[in-house]
Parts: C-alpha cells; structure tokens; sequence
C-alpha cells in the first residue's frame, strides 16, 4: 500500500513521503552490508593487482631497467 | 546516493574501468530520478546501485548480440538506465495519487511500463529511427569507409602530420633557395 493516499492537505500533515515506511533499519543494513562487501572486494582485487605487478617487476631485468631510466 | 550507488556498483562490474564508473554513476541518477521525489536516501541507493549493472550488461549484450555499437555507452545510461528507472517507479510507489488533483489516475506498474514504452519507443527511438533514415539517403550519416576503418581521430591526427611534413618541405626548400636568390 502507498504511504501517501492524497496530495490533499498541508505537507507537514502527510508525514514520511517514500515509499515501505518501516523498512528504514533493513535498508540500512542493505546499505551498510553492501558498503563493507564492496571495500573487501576491492581490498581483495587490489591486493592482487599489486601482487602481479610485483611478480612482473620481479621478473628478469624490468625493476633495473625501469629505475636506470629515471636516474 | 544514487550517483555513488551507480559509481560503485559499474567500478565493481567493469572491474574499475573509469569510463563505466562515471558512466554508471550518471546511470543511477537517471534510473532513480523517475521517483527522486519521492524515494528515501537508500532506496535511491539501492536503485542507483542496481540499474546501471543491468544497464551495463545489456550495453555489452546488445553490442554481441546484435552488433549495435554504442561507442560512449549513450544508449545504456539514458535509454536502458532510463526506462528501467521508470518501470522500477511503477512498483515502487504503487498506489501514489500521481498528482494533487483528485480524479487521476493512481501510480500503478503497468502505467509506468506504458509510459516508458511512448517516451522511449514514441518519443526517442521512433523519432531517432526516421532522424537516422534521412540523414543516411543524404549521406549524412556516415563518414568514408577508409576513414572509418582508419579511425576518425586517427585519420586526423595522420592530416595534421601529412601538413606539417609539407609546411617542414616547404621551408626547407625555401631556406635552400634563398642563397641563390642572394646570389
């Protein structure tokens, strides 16, 4: 059902506007499991992105090289 | 909220890819705005966060499937991120009066999807469709098949330096004529 059955009447005398009044506590756990779950993945992807980059430097002459060329 | 909803969700999705980020956060706000008004900060969130992913696979399922090409992705955050946003208001606020005058009609699913179906089809596609089809008898909307292939950018970056090279043997045979001119 609707929050808001009529426009009719001051906006102050309506209440809350959005829509499933009462889901506030479960949006916000959404919200905040979906905040954690996003900076762990990225944590995660970062992490590895670094650990190849390393592998490649690692690898062969590539850390010299690069290092000569901006002495 | 429907902005960061959108950049975050396209960032995880496109596995960080700038120009899907931006893109997805321009998303949200479009898929959200259809009940801005109405929405509360996290529904606006959560909307924002789920559209510009669904957008963003059909930008890429409709370039394989039916070799459409969107280069700047246009396509998927107006149009997919746009009537989606619309459809989603029809569920989300179910039962609203869509307007303070009494008499109207209320906000239900279907009217929304009617109303997506003329804004997007009637009004954007159909209009774009015959746009396109007068501007293609024209030959307005295509540029040279060699340019095309070559790149547009790239076939002019080549002009610039076919001129400079010209402008560089000019001078040259100029500098080399001069002596004898003095002579």
């Amino acid at each position: 059902m609707a929050t808001v059955q009529s426009w009719s009447g001051t906006i102050t005398d309506i209440g809350p506007l959005y829509p499933f009044v009462g889901s506030e506590l479960f949006m916000v756990v959404v919200a905040g499991v979906l905040w954690l779950a996003w900076h762990l993945f990225q944590l995660k992807v970062e992490a590895n992105e670094y650990e190849e980059e390393a592998a490649r430097l690692r690898d062969g002459d590539t850390l010299k090289r690069a290092t000569e060329r901006e002495g | 909220m429907a902005l960061s909803g959108g950049m975050l969700a396209t960032y995880l999705v496109s596995k960080g890819d700038a120009f899907w980020t931006y893109s997805g956060g321009l998303a949200g706000v479009i898929a959200a705005s259809a009940g801005n008004d109405l929405y509360h900060p996290l529904q606006a969130f959560l909307i924002g966060a789920i559209v510009p992913v669904i957008a963003y696979k059909l930008h890429y399922y409709a370039e394989r499937r039916f070799k459409l090409d969107s280069a700047v992705g246009a396509v998927a955050v107006h149009g997919y991120a746009g009537f989606l946003g619309v459809v989603i208001a029809g569920f989300m606020l179910w039962g609203y009066p869509s307007s303070p005058t009494e008499g109207y009609a209320p906000i239900t699913p279907w009217g929304n999807f009617i109303g997506a179906v003329i804004m997007f089809g009637g009004l954007g596609l159909l209009p774009g469709y015959v746009a396109a089809k007068i501007l293609d008898r024209l030959g307005l909307l295509r540029i040279p098949r060699e340019v095309e292939l070559a790149g547009l950018d790239l076939s002019l970056e080549l002009q610039r330096e076919v001129d400079a090279t010209e402008i560089r043997k000019d001078v040259a045979e100029q500098i080399a004529a001069a002596p004898a001119a003095h002579a």
